[in-house]
């Protein structure tokens, strides 16, 4: 992660160095946006962080965000959000006990039945393009966002239901541990949002819009053969996918607003 | 004894000036005339306000929501008339019309007291009125009359309009029509629209037939009267029909060809049973005929061409006339401007005034001719954004009657060289005998500097003797030379020479014998070929800078102008609502806007430490006439420096009058800016900011936003600050 964010900076820190000369008005002169935006969508396609009930997903945004060319703003933000993961795992085992066939399942049943818990930590550079008669950082617009992803994945020891079913009879069912209980995860994803960005009593901004977000690792993870899930590794690799496509379906389409200040 | 001798003297002077038609006032100059005194009322209140009560006192009537819209409508319309500077207060030719108004209503109080009548700066031969009782004349009109009478009657036509409410009828019942609902006609769309004119026209006919009506209750001869329609009629003619000589830009040595001379010239048509099925007018056979029945009066004889006063009239045509001219150069008439000022240069030779209109006209006609470096284009780009030149060109001879053909004809003919060297004589004639004249100065320089710059024509292009010099000194040497072998070339230059001499070919090169004797001519002809002229009238033609190979110029780089104090002039801010294409203006909340939109200026200006003075109407108080008439010329300069595109070549001939102003403001610029936003499906927007040079008439940036969505307080603010940042700061060294 040190890596990854010390070359956004840089990155950010070159395109910043480039454009301060350039004949910017932004508004009133002033360049320079701080600002926190919240998006958020019903959580239809997962659980929460806390509940297997419709919730709402919603990430905290932190942006900076520079007025570098007239209809262009640099954007740099961190984000967080915490978000929660169904498991409840099927698959067919040969198994050794007595050389009958098998279909085994786990499912995820901690107590309190709380679903497992993703906490992501992201960082999102991109560009923000307004449209044509604007001027940044005032109008529509539309942004193109490449976020880094880091994310956690953690649930309770001893907490999956391991349950044989022979199809004439079925095995009590009994709770083990699958995996170390914490995982950390990194990926990407592609954003693209439109909106609307106003600037109310000269200082104020206030943004609000909708983005689409693509995260490959979880749509091409989909497309993958099943994964076996007989040893801690491949528990690894299981809750990785799991987790992507969590994150996929996440980021997919949210509705956004922000509200921030011009510093500079 | 001395006492009758001076009599006599005086008595024989006004003779004299009365025989020969000239008014002693405009002998040596003419100062155009400016409105004075204290404002009246009708100036001061908003058109809002105004609107307001009038709407509050139409109590239930029917088509209300007709006449709401039109009172309305109708008071913004006559609000910006008022305010535009075009109407003249207290003025020598308002304060006579007056009068005529008094003596033809002198029976009925009431009525002229309700009236507000006032003389329009406008070439147009036209008068018009408002419902609420306001009447304007043109100062178009007033050169063109011929008595008192005919005045008064043209009056008394206005005051039918007002007293028959014909402007709000005519609108209800444009709107019915539209609707499908007029009893009038209910036919098809282009019977509608023909419906139209006729209802104008019928109400153009009731007005003929009941001023004529009132002009018969005054004193007013009815036979003088009749020539109104004369007046209309050939209204499209200049004021006189006086002969145009060549002869009057020839001296000694300056001989124009006779090619340039047409020879003769299209006969006045006498057209007037024209088709006037389109027209709010009827055509004048049919205005004549309906009115001449009633024409007979049994008291003719004790009726009078004037009642006021004939010196006065004439006096007052006369400042109308002078006025005209300077109209003429605004409205870019150069041809109508240069006959005008003819014209009047025959009674009055020495007028300075003329000698600049001559000049001016001459100079933008010049400038608009292709010379040999512009090769005819001129257009440009200006802070990356493109405005569409407005080149002028002389309008075809052929579509021009009367004696002012040959203005057209010879203007045309010239090339960019002869019109210089014709234009420098006759400026640098009038500042010789107007040194202490900056105009004429300045214009002389110009000149020059096109002459160099422009049609690389130098001192040694033109001959410093004469026709008649060079041929007596050609006999000579040849008498003493023919023992001596020539060469080719001397031959073949000899051989030149002796065509221009024998011939009107190439007359320029012998157009300064004259002026190539003059110090003063060297001197400033020297000084820009040399480049040491600092400052013409406008810098279109001062020698190209050589390229800098280092500095290349980013794309869509907007240049900083780093200025640091502007004129802000009242922004202009138009809302209007599109309803299935038909766009309705929001009169209320453009006026609110446009206020916002000027605060949002100085917000902006304050934050860029842009110094700024405005010039406004708003607010103008009865004692603000100096304000009011500092708008009036700034209007005028800047509505003449628009029809002039992006074609910074050519001169603002009104930029004279506005040095005050300039001084006065401690900046040269003047920043315009506007928002016109329509609401349709969707909002529309489009801004524009312009700044001009009022020294030079340079525009020196222009710039235009379109954009989609509401005009929101932040938007209008990031396109202002944008704009006046780039006015502000400074360029990189």
């Amino acid at each position: 992660m040190k890596h990854s964010v010390t070359g956004i900076l840089l990155l950010f820190s070159v395109l910043f160095a480039g454009s301060a000369s350039s004949q910017v008005a932004g508004y009133m002169g002033k360049r320079l946006m701080i600002g926190y935006a919240n998006n958020f969508f019903p959580a239809i396609t997962g659980p929460t962080a806390s509940s297997y009930d419709i919730g709402v997903n919603t990430t905290h945004c932190f942006n900076l965000e520079y007025t570098a060319w007239k209809k262009t703003n640099l954007c740099l933000s961190y984000q967080v959000f915490k978000t929660g993961l169904n498991m409840n795992y099927v698959f067919t085992e040969y198994g050794d006990n007595n050389g009958s066939t098998y279909t085994a399942s786990y499912r995820y049943l901690p107590k309190p039945d709380v679903p497992m818990n993703i906490s992501a930590k992201n960082i999102g550079i991109g560009l923000k393009f307004f449209s044509s008669g604007c001027l940044a950082p005032v109008g529509r617009y539309k942004k193109f966002e490449l976020l880094l992803l880091f994310s956690n994945l953690s649930y309770a020891d001893n907490s999956f239901q391991y349950s044989r079913d022979y199809g004439y009879s079925v095995d009590q069912p009994k709770m083990a541990s699958v995996g170390t209980g914490a995982y950390s995860y990194k990926t990407f994803a592609l954003n693209f949002s439109m909106g609307r960005q106003r600037v109310l009593f000269d200082r104020l901004v206030l943004d609000y819009g909708m983005q689409v977000g693509f995260l490959p690792a979880g749509f091409f993870g989909t497309l993958n053969s099943e994964l076996e899930f007989s040893s801690a590794n491949s528990a690894e690799i299981v809750f990785r996918q799991e987790t992507n496509q969590r994150l996929f379906r996440y980021q997919l389409f949210n509705l956004h607003i922000g509200l921030g200040f011009l510093a500079l | 004894m001395r006492r009758p001798h001076s009599f006599k003297v005086i008595a024989g002077f006004l003779f004299f000036a009365c025989s020969t038609g000239s008014i002693a006032q405009f002998n040596q100059d003419y100062t155009p005339i400016v409105s004075s005194g204290a404002l009246p009322a009708e100036f001061l209140a908003t058109a809002k306000a105004i609107s307001e009560q009038e709407i509050s006192e139409l109590g239930s009537v029917s088509d209300k929501s007709a006449k709401k819209q039109f009172i309305i409508s109708n008071n913004y319309f006559l609000r910006d008339l008022l305010l535009s500077g075009d109407v003249l207060v207290n003025d020598p030719l308002s304060k006579y019309v007056n009068r005529v108004a008094d003596e033809l209503l002198k029976g009925q109080p009431a009525l002229r007291q309700h009236l507000h009548i006032y003389v329009t700066r406008s070439s147009d031969v036209n008068a018009y009125a408002f419902d609420k009782g306001f009447i304007f004349v043109n100062a178009g009109l007033l050169a063109q009359l011929e008595n008192e009478a005919q005045l008064a009657y043209i009056l008394a036509h206005e005051i039918t309009h007002v007293v028959k409410k014909h402007s709000v009828n005519q609108y209800i019942e444009n709107i019915r029509l539209e609707r499908g609902t007029s009893t009038y006609e209910r036919g098809s769309s282009e019977e509608r629209s023909l419906a139209r004119y006729r209802f104008s026209k019928e109400q153009e006919s009731e007005a003929d037939i009941e001023g004529l009506k009132l002009m018969k209750q005054s004193s007013y001869s009815i036979k003088a009267m009749s020539g109104a329609f004369d007046v209309l009629q050939y209204s499209y003619l200049p004021f006189e029909l006086v002969d145009f000589k060549k002869t009057f830009f020839e001296d000694e040595y300056l001989t124009m060809p006779d090619t340039l001379y047409l020879k003769k010239v299209s006969d006045v048509k006498a057209n007037d049973d024209y088709d006037d099925t389109k027209s709010t007018h009827p055509n004048i056979r049919k205005r004549r005929g309906a009115i001449e029945p009633e024409l007979k009066v049994d008291d003719e004889n004790s009726r009078k061409k004037y009642l006021v006063s004939e010196t006065e009239f004439k006096n007052v045509r006369e400042i109308a006339r002078f006025e005209l001219c300077r109209l003429y150069l605004t409205e870019r008439d150069y041809m109508n401007a240069i006959y005008a000022s003819y014209i009047l240069s025959q009674t009055y030779p020495d007028n300075l005034y003329l000698k600049k209109v001559m000049a001016k006209a001459m100079y933008n006609v010049l400038v608009n001719k292709p010379t040999l470096t512009s090769g005819g284009s001129s257009s440009f780009t200006i802070g990356g954004s493109n405005m569409s030149s407005k080149q002028y060109t002389i309008p075809d001879y052929n579509t021009i009657e009367g004696s002012s053909q040959r203005v057209y004809y010879m203007f045309e003919g010239m090339n960019s060289q002869e019109l210089n060297t014709i234009a420098l004589s006759y400026t640098f004639k009038a500042h010789k005998q107007y040194p202490n004249d900056a105009i004429l100065s300045a214009l002389t320089d110009s000149l020059f500097s096109v002459l160099v710059n422009g049609n690389s024509l130098f001192l040694n292009d033109f001959s410093k003797k004469s026709k008649a010099e060079l041929k007596k000194l050609d006999t000579v040497k040849v008498a003493d030379t023919v023992a001596v072998e020539e060469s080719k070339y001397s031959k073949i230059k000899k051989q030149q020479q002796k065509t221009e001499v024998e011939t009107d070919e190439n007359f320029t090169k012998y157009a300064f014998v004259a002026l190539l004797k003059d110090e003063e001519f060297v001197s400033r002809y020297t000084k820009m070929a040399k480049g040491l002229t600092q400052k013409p009238l406008t810098d279109e033609y001062a020698k190209p800078l050589p390229k800098s190979k280092k500095k290349k110029k980013k794309k869509n780089q907007v240049p900083l102008l780093g200025i640091d104090k502007v004129i802000f002039l009242d922004p202009f801010y138009m809302k209007v609502k599109n309803d299935h294409g038909t766009e309705y203006v929001k009169f209320y909340e453009s006026e609110e806007h446009q206020k916002v939109l000027a605060d949002i200026q100085k917000k902006c200006a304050d934050k860029l430490k842009l110094e700024y003075t405005t010039v406004t109407t708003k607010g103008i108080s009865e004692s603000d006439i100096a304000r009011y008439n500092e708008n009036a010329v700034l209007n005028d300069w800047l509505g003449e420096r628009f029809s002039h595109g992006d074609n910074n070549a050519e001169m603002v001939t009104s930029s004279e009058y506005i040095q005050e102003l300039i001084k006065n403001s401690g900046t040269k610029y003047i920043a315009w800016s506007g928002i016109y936003n329509s609401k349709g499906k969707v909002h529309r927007n489009t801004y524009f900011f312009i700044l001009l040079d009022l020294e030079t008439g340079k525009l020196m940036k222009y710039e235009t936003r379109y954009s989609r969505g509401r005009d929101n307080k932040d938007l209008i603010t990031s396109f202002v600050y944008n704009s006046l940042m780039h006015v502000h700061k400074k360029p990189k060294s």
